[in-house]
């Protein structure tokens, strides 16, 4: 029988992990497995991602976690929307050269006015025409009110949070409510019995630390998945190719600066600059190829992105591998977070990713040890499968745009850069927009939602002359653009902006109903 | 409606008086008026006494609901109160009482200095020539100190009850003159909660007093109808 679960690592993947692994096995005291976790008191988290997607609101209700003191106590802000800022054309070449990819559905039911955009843009962006969020994103207000009850709101949002706060959070709701063990020290070997499985891990000042199941949250230490059992990485960089980070946190100039109800994501000549608005300051940070690029270069970049308020301050640069495992979890041992693998933080995916992997694993887990490896093969079919298509949608970003102002992207608009499943996808989409049958998992990361405000935000070109003929209902479809800028005029009346929300918030607090 | 609320000076305000009556002007404007929980036994007789959420802070008030509609009160005609109840903040008007935003302690005694209660030659006078306050504004402040203390009492109820998790969020659904209405931003305790509260918590409900206004608040909920009632009385009246 499973009884115990050691999770080596104490970052957000570990904690998320261990809240997960807490609810589902029967939570504090009467659950028949005992979960411990092993954080290092010396090697710090990697202290970084802050942007999550709106998965984020079910995951803390299901934890049993406060909206309020989530907001409260992760210095957190709502998020609508990520805005590509010069993605399409090269810098300057526009004035509008931005895209939101905002979090609501786009309107297409009942009737689905996507191809009737196609057809007739009328000098509307794509994400404007099938929703008004990303108005509300503009006009800088929240996606809720204070009368609203937690998690709920009039646009889908998620939040952006201080990592090592919502660590500390999590900590707390794990330890305090589900009965985790929290044991505080380095692990220093790893001791492995003839069929392979790990036996107990070592440490430097709290024993062995005996276990069934072990789960690898050691951030790209990768201790027991990449150390112990060498598990193969595999290298994406061929299709993505940054691979270095300058980030560096941004304080206000004034208390009542606005927040940005959205991520911005600037295109650079050789990366990306996010800028992410928590309450208590902004962590801005560039993602770079280092093939493109050199350290003091990008240091510039970010520098002149932020401003006169840079000059005082220190950036601090993290290195990335962009790539996944073969496995992820061969014999008792299951790695999940930046153990697993990377891509770039564009789409606010590492959250995502694992937040969806740990919620497998406590799905999925066994009773008895050998049953395990029937499972784990399920997993990693899975996982791999969710990996692959993460890249697709991360490459399409750069694949569909237009610019030629560097090497760099000039070199990832060459379809020798594409997988092959991204061209393939692409190909159909020539002819026809996409469909919800294009996606058929229940786990897609990205869904036709996604591809849809990406794809078009882009100027992609689906060529409609073929079915044309088939969009009957031309008029009907203008009354939907009418209607959304009527309700957004509507809806300005009502909400307030993103700051004075989470002001009020802090205040009074979310009621639960 | 032309407003000024002013804190009620000694000075500023030597000569003027106040007719012992109701200023629904100001009272009776809205479709409700909170309540304390030291009323809800007699309120409860004639109005639903429902909660909804402040717009300010979210935070969950208990009301007597006059009408239907935002505005709508059907407990005014002709500026008359025509209810047999009356819930007592409203009584205060133009008087009020209030507290600093930046200290909450402390409390101010406010006036609205255009209702037409108030006159330099009618009415009550508020202070004596030596400036003290006359035994009609010292009544009418100690009731409005007795309010605060219930309201705080109240609010602590309010915060009881939502705690343990008893409210839900329900709308109202009518016909009226052949049109389907809705009033929402309402929320109720839900029977089925309360049921399955341990039996601790209902002794804790209890003990705090809370546990009768609770069984008020349900039967309030009749007078739906005579809202109703009322509603289709002045539509066929008009
Ligand atoms: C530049 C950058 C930007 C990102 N932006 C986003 C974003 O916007 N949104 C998003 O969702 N994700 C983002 N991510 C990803 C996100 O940061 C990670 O997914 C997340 O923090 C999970 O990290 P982790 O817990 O796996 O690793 P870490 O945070 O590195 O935690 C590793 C843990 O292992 C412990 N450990 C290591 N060695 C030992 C040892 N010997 N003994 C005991 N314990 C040990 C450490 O003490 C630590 O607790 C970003 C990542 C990077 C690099």
């Amino acid at each position: 029988m499973i009884k115990s679960i050691v999770i080596v690592g104490g970052g957000t993947a570990g904690w998320i992990t261990a809240n997960h692994l807490a609810v589902a096995l029967g939570g504090a005291g009467k659950s028949s497995v005992q979960i411990t976790l092993l954080e290092s008191p010396d090697i710090p988290t990697v202290g970084v991602g802050e942007g999550t997607v709106p998965a984020m609101r079910n995951t803390l209700a299901h934890f049993g976690i406060r909206e309020t003191d989530f907001l409260r106590e992760c210095d957190a802000t709502f998020k609508q929307s990520i805005k590509f800022v010069d993605w399409v054309h090269n810098p300057g070449a526009s004035v509008n050269n931005f895209y939101h990819h905002v979090f609501d559905y786009p309107a297409i039911y009942p009737l689905n006015t996507v191809p009737y955009w196609l057809l007739e843009p009328n000098n509307l962006k794509f994400a404007d025409a099938v929703s008004l969020q990303g108005k509300v994103c503009d006009a800088g207000l929240a996606p809720k009110m204070i009368t609203h009850p937690e998690f709920q709101g009039v646009t889908e949002y998620a939040y952006h949070l201080d990592a090592g706060k919502f660590s500390q959070l999590l900590a707390n709701n794990a330890v305090n409510k589900l009965g985790v063990k929290h044991v505080k020290a380095n692990l220093t070997d790893v001791d492995i019995d003839e069929s392979g499985d790990i036996q107990f891990v070592k440490t430097d000042r709290a024993g062995d630390l005996k276990g069934d199941l072990f789960v690898d949250c050691s951030g790209f230490n990768a201790l027991l998945i990449d150390k112990k059992y060498k598990v193969k990485f595999i290298d994406q960089s061929q299709h993505l190719f940054v691979d270095t980070a300058l980030a560096m946190q941004v304080p206000y100039q004034n208390p009542d600066d606005p927040i940005a109800s959205h991520t911005i994501a600037t295109a650079k000549q050789s990366g990306w600059i996010w800028d992410i608005g928590l309450s208590s300051r902004r962590g801005v940070g560039y993602v770079y190829s280092s093939q493109y690029t050199d350290d003091t270069s990008a240091e510039e970049t970010l520098r002149n992105y932020v401003g006169g308020a840079a000059s005082e301050l220190q950036c601090r640069k993290i290195s990335m591998k962009i790539g996944y495992r073969e496995k992820f979890w061969v014999n008792n041992c299951v790695s999940i977070g930046l153990s697993q693998g990377f891509v770039e933080p564009l789409e606010a995916t590492g959250l995502l990713l694992f937040d969806a992997a740990a919620k497998m694993l406590a799905e999925l887990l066994p009773g008895h040890k050998q049953d395990m490896a029937k499972t784990s093969r399920l997993f990693n079919q899975r996982s791999t499968y969710t990996w692959k298509r993460v890249i697709d949608f991360i490459k399409m970003h750069y694949y569909l745009s237009q610019r030629d102002d560097s090497e760099f992207w000039i070199d990832n608009r060459k379809a020798s850069s594409a997988p092959q499943s991204l061209l393939e996808a692409l190909d159909l989409w020539h002819n026809r927009p996409p469909s919800e049958y294009d996606f058929f998992s229940r786990f897609e990361a990205f869904n036709l939602d996604n591809y849809l405000y990406v794809l078009y935000g882009m100027e992609f070109q689906t060529n409609m002359s073929g079915i044309a003929g088939r969009y009957t209902q031309a008029e009907k479809s203008q009354e939907f653009y009418r209607r959304f800028s009527q309700q957004f005029d509507e809806l300005k009346t009502q909400l307030e902006p993103n700051r004075k929300l989470l002001g009020r918030i802090k205040k009074y607090g979310l009621q639960t109903c | 409606m032309q407003e000024n609320i002013v804190q009620l000076d000694k000075v500023e305000h030597s000569d003027i008086k106040l007719k012992n009556s109701l200023d629904l002007k100001r009272a009776g404007s809205g479709n409700m008026s909170p309540v304390i929980v030291h009323e809800i036994p007699q309120l409860s007789t004639q109005f639903p006494l429902i909660f909804i959420k402040n717009s300010n802070t979210g935070e969950f008030n208990w009301v007597a609901l006059f009408g239907l509609e935002s505005k709508q009160n059907l407990f005014v005609e002709n500026e008359k109160w025509t209810g047999k109840e009356i819930p007592a903040i409203m009584t205060h008007v133009p008087l009020g009482m209030t507290t600093l935003p930046e200290d909450n302690d402390k409390l101010l005694v406010v006036i609205d200095t255009l209702s037409h209660l108030v006159s330099k030659d009618e009415g009550e006078a508020l202070f004596n020539e030596n400036g003290d306050e006359t035994e009609f504004l010292k009544k009418r402040i100690q009731a409005m100190l007795t309010y605060q203390h219930h309201a705080k009492v109240t609010k602590e109820l309010i915060q009881l009850i939502v705690e343990l998790d008893l409210l839900e969020s329900k709308e109202f659904s009518f016909e009226i003159g052949g049109d389907k209405k809705n009033l929402g931003g309402m929320y109720l305790i839900s029977e089925e909660k309360l049921n399955k509260l341990p039996d601790e918590k209902i002794l804790l409900l209890q003990k705090k007093g809370v546990l009768g206004a609770i069984y008020h608040h349900f039967s309030s909920l009749h007078n739906f109808k005579s809202l109703l009632n009322r509603l289709s009385e002045r539509q066929g009246a008009a």
